[in-house]
């Protein structure tokens, strides 16, 4: 039991290590599926909010880690 | 030749470099086992673990072929980019001194010690503890190993290609591990998470997109724009944070 919930657990751990950044990405994804299929954009609006949007999550997690180390 | 190669290796590079650091993490495990218990449960836990991603490969296999396309891009492609932004996450981390590397002696220590004292609690059991120890390490890398191959492949149908790039890597792993006799300490384990980080996160982003009907650019030929984005935007924080890091000693 105790093995199915480590690898459970590391199933989550997968995909998810910085809450933070997990959210940020997936709102990321969230606003590009509502430029897409909500409001019909340009598919290059879409393109452009996913790049530069997954980038902006990865250096904010990034920069929130050096400041809660407190460098 | 040369289009099929052109579309199939990133796919196959992805899926090898990842694929070969979970094996060598498995392998450390199983090589504790080996030698402080002896190779039978090492093999057999490693076994009944492979039996079982078999299983699940041949449950998930034909149940991909009946998801929508687009649906399993994004899909697919939304976990690939939390995976590979969590990788090129801790690699940053890792390259800026910010987070411990991953050492697998240590891994090798640390393991070594928990089975001899299990096996100083109850030696009537320790075959048993110790094949668990290395089915839970040949699963949980296992999984991750599936994953990505499933991951990097199925979005074009290039799943044989990826499952080519991680049988490459088992067989690297294997040979370097027959070889060596120990752990495989001098592989470039972070420098190895950074580059899968960065590919993960451009297949993520580009498969994502392709969920969504983007039209990117040249098609496949925006995956490796979306690669170099992601590796200045890691060697630049990472530089950035080394450098902060020394002003700040």
């Amino acid at each position: 039991m105790r093995t199915v919930a480590a690898i459970l657990r590391e199933l989550f751990g997968l995909f998810v290590d910085d809450g933070a950044l997990a959210i940020l990405a997936l709102l990321v994804v969230a606003i590009a599926a509502l430029l897409a299929v909500g409001l019909h954009a340009d598919n290059r609006i879409t393109g452009a909010v996913l790049v530069a949007g997954s980038v902006a999550s990865l250096l904010f997690s990034v920069f929130k880690a050096i400041r809660k180390n407190g460098s | 030749m040369t289009t099929i190669w052109a579309t199939a290796a990133p796919a196959v590079s992805a899926s090898f470099l990842a694929s070969l650091v979970e094996m060598v993490e498995a392998f450390t495990i199983v090589l504790v086992v080996g030698t402080v218990q002896g190779w039978k449960p090492a093999l057999s836990g490693s076994l009944a673990a492979l039996l079982l991603l078999a299983i699940l490969i041949a449950v998930l296999g034909p149940a991909l072929g009946h998801i929508p396309l687009h649906v399993l891009q994004l899909v697919i492609g939304v976990l690939l980019l939390l995976f590979g932004l969590r990788w090129l996450r801790k690699a940053i981390l890792r390259a800026a001194g910010l987070l411990a590397l991953h050492d697998e002696a240590s891994a090798f220590a640390r393991e070594d010690s928990r089975l001899r004292a299990a096996a100083a609690r109850d030696e009537r059991h320790l075959d048993w503890i110790a094949g668990l120890a290395a089915f839970k390490a040949v699963t949980l890398e296992g999984v991750e190993v599936v994953f990505i191959v499933i991951a990097v492949g199925a979005g074009r149908g290039l799943v044989g290609w990826a499952t080519l790039g991680a049988f490459a890597a088992f067989l690297l792993v294997l040979a370097a591990g027959l070889m060596v006799r120990g752990p495989l300490t001098r592989v470039p384990e972070n420098a190895l998470k950074f580059v899968v980080g960065i590919m993960l996160s451009a297949f993520g982003v580009f498969w994502t997109g392709e969920g969504l009907s983007v039209q990117w650019p040249g098609n496949e030929a925006t995956i490796p724009f979306l690669v170099l984005l992601f590796l200045v935007t890691g060697l630049g924080a990472a530089g950035l944070l080394r450098s902060k890091a020394r002003s700040a000693a």
